[in-house]
């Protein structure tokens, strides 16, 4: 009986040891930065020693294409911008030119088409909008329907007409959308995505920051308003293949 | 043995009853001013007032300026209806005589400026609504917004029709909350 209760004890000695040893490494850990970064989400991506060159004192890193990629969709980079509105939700993708090429050569490896790529898209600046409810699974494009009339108007509307409920302001200029493409899905995403192309005015080689503007006419929530802001396109990296 | 053990807890329990009864009822009650303390430590309630953030909301007033043009294009066309049918009069008036075809062009006149009269103010009437929909739903939005962001159990809304009786002015956010709706709608708040 005596020999048991000492057996518990020393168990419980030995537990109450290891839970202390335990908080002792969590806390050192966290004092040290590791958890804390691990905790905020973010690991850093992208080593010092990356940080290659300066340019209009901004640093820009030099990046390989899969860090390129990951780096343009990560939205702690501020190149994505998203916003509520009641039971919908509104996510902007800023997408360089040099990402959309970025696709290309991943096919061909050759850095000639690349180039190629490239200047077939200069003129243009390039985003994603994707629209989705915040609330449900359903398919947003039978949200609220009445009709199975109103689902075509909708279906057209998304193809054709929305174009003209598209703006991006930069530096006091609105720019329009010159470039629209609406991918059906059918159900099979949650959310609705559109690429847009705006003009772009290439003569000026600072950098502004970009406010997307989209007229609501469907889903009544209004103008949607949406910024990528300045700091975030200077901070755009340098791809390197 | 057990029931020795029985006996003595008993004995217990009867001379000191009333003991054992005070220290459960200052247990309890201990327990419940805990309770209450946490809780009204934690809620946190503020109230604005709703008929200031609606007039200095930017997206109302962008939406009242396009109503206002809106309004002036309709007016132009209605007006345009309104200077034919004066000519009508006039002509209808000025002429002893007046042909079969005249009063007929004046009662078209008449029945399409009425009819373009009450589309317009129906339009505008339902263009109104639509607009002050939109806006309610953004400022229920980042009201909500802010509620999140600072903590807030409650934000209530003063109308000024009495569901708000009385709050402490320090409770009053409204200023706040009109720089962060604002923020909120140009995309520049994080």
């Amino acid at each position: 009986m005596k020999s048991q209760y000492l057996l518990i004890t020393c168990m419980k000695v030995k537990k109450s040891k290891i839970y202390g040893i335990g908080i002792l490494i969590i806390m050192l850990s966290l004092s040290l930065g590791i958890g804390r970064s691990y905790y905020s989400g973010k690991l850093p991506l992208i080593s010092e020693s990356r940080i290659a060159n300066k340019v209009n004192n901004v640093n820009i890193q030099e990046l390989s294409p899969s860090d390129y990629v990951r780096y343009i969709t990560d939205d702690e980079n501020g190149l994505i911008d998203t916003k509520e509105i009641g039971r919908y939700k509104f996510e902007l993708q800023y997408k360089p030119i040099d990402f959309l090429a970025l696709r290309f050569y991943n096919k061909t490896q050759d850095k000639k088409n690349f180039q190629e790529e490239i200047q077939n898209r200069i003129g243009l600046q390039y985003y994603t909008l994707k629209i989705g409810l915040t609330d449900s699974n359903n398919d947003i494009m039978t949200d609220n329907l009445i009709s199975n009339d109103d689902y075509y108007k909708r279906v057209e509307y998304f193809s054709f007409g929305i174009q003209r409920d598209l703006k991006v302001v930069s530096n006091r200029d609105t720019f329009d959308c010159k470039l629209l493409h609406f991918e059906r899905v059918y159900g099979l995403t949650q959310y609705i995505t559109f690429t847009l192309g705006f003009e772009a005015n290439d003569s000026d080689k600072k950098i502004y920051e970009k406010v997307f503007i989209y007229d609501d006419k469907i889903f009544s929530t209004g103008t949607i308003k949406l910024r990528i802001k300045e700091e975030a396109l200077s901070n755009i990296p340098k791809l390197i293949i | 043995m057990v029931f020795t053990i029985q006996k003595n807890v008993m004995y217990f329990m009867k001379t000191n009853f009333l003991i054992i009864l005070v220290i459960i009822s200052v247990l309890m009650s201990s327990v419940t001013f805990i309770n209450v303390f946490i809780t009204s430590k934690n809620v946190k309630t503020a109230f604005v007032n709703l008929n200031t953030l609606y007039d200095n909301f930017l997206f109302k007033k962008e939406l009242e300026k396009k109503l206002i043009k809106t309004q002036e294009e309709r007016q132009f066309v209605l007006d345009k209806i309104k200077d034919k049918l004066d000519s009508c009069i006039n002509k209808l008036e000025a002429s002893i005589k007046k042909s079969e075809s005249d009063i007929m062009t004046y009662k078209q006149l008449q029945d399409e400026y009425y009819l373009k009269e009450k589309s317009l103010s129906d339009d505008r009437i339902a263009q109104a609504s639509e607009y002050d929909k939109q806006v309610w739903l953004q400022i229920n939005q980042f009201i909500k917004d802010y509620g999140v962001k600072q903590g807030y159990t409650y934000i209530y809304g003063a109308t000024g029709s009495g569901n708000i009786m009385y709050a402490d002015s320090t409770s009053n956010i409204t200023d706040e909350v009109t720089i962060f709706i604002n923020n909120m709608y140009e995309s520049k708040e994080e």
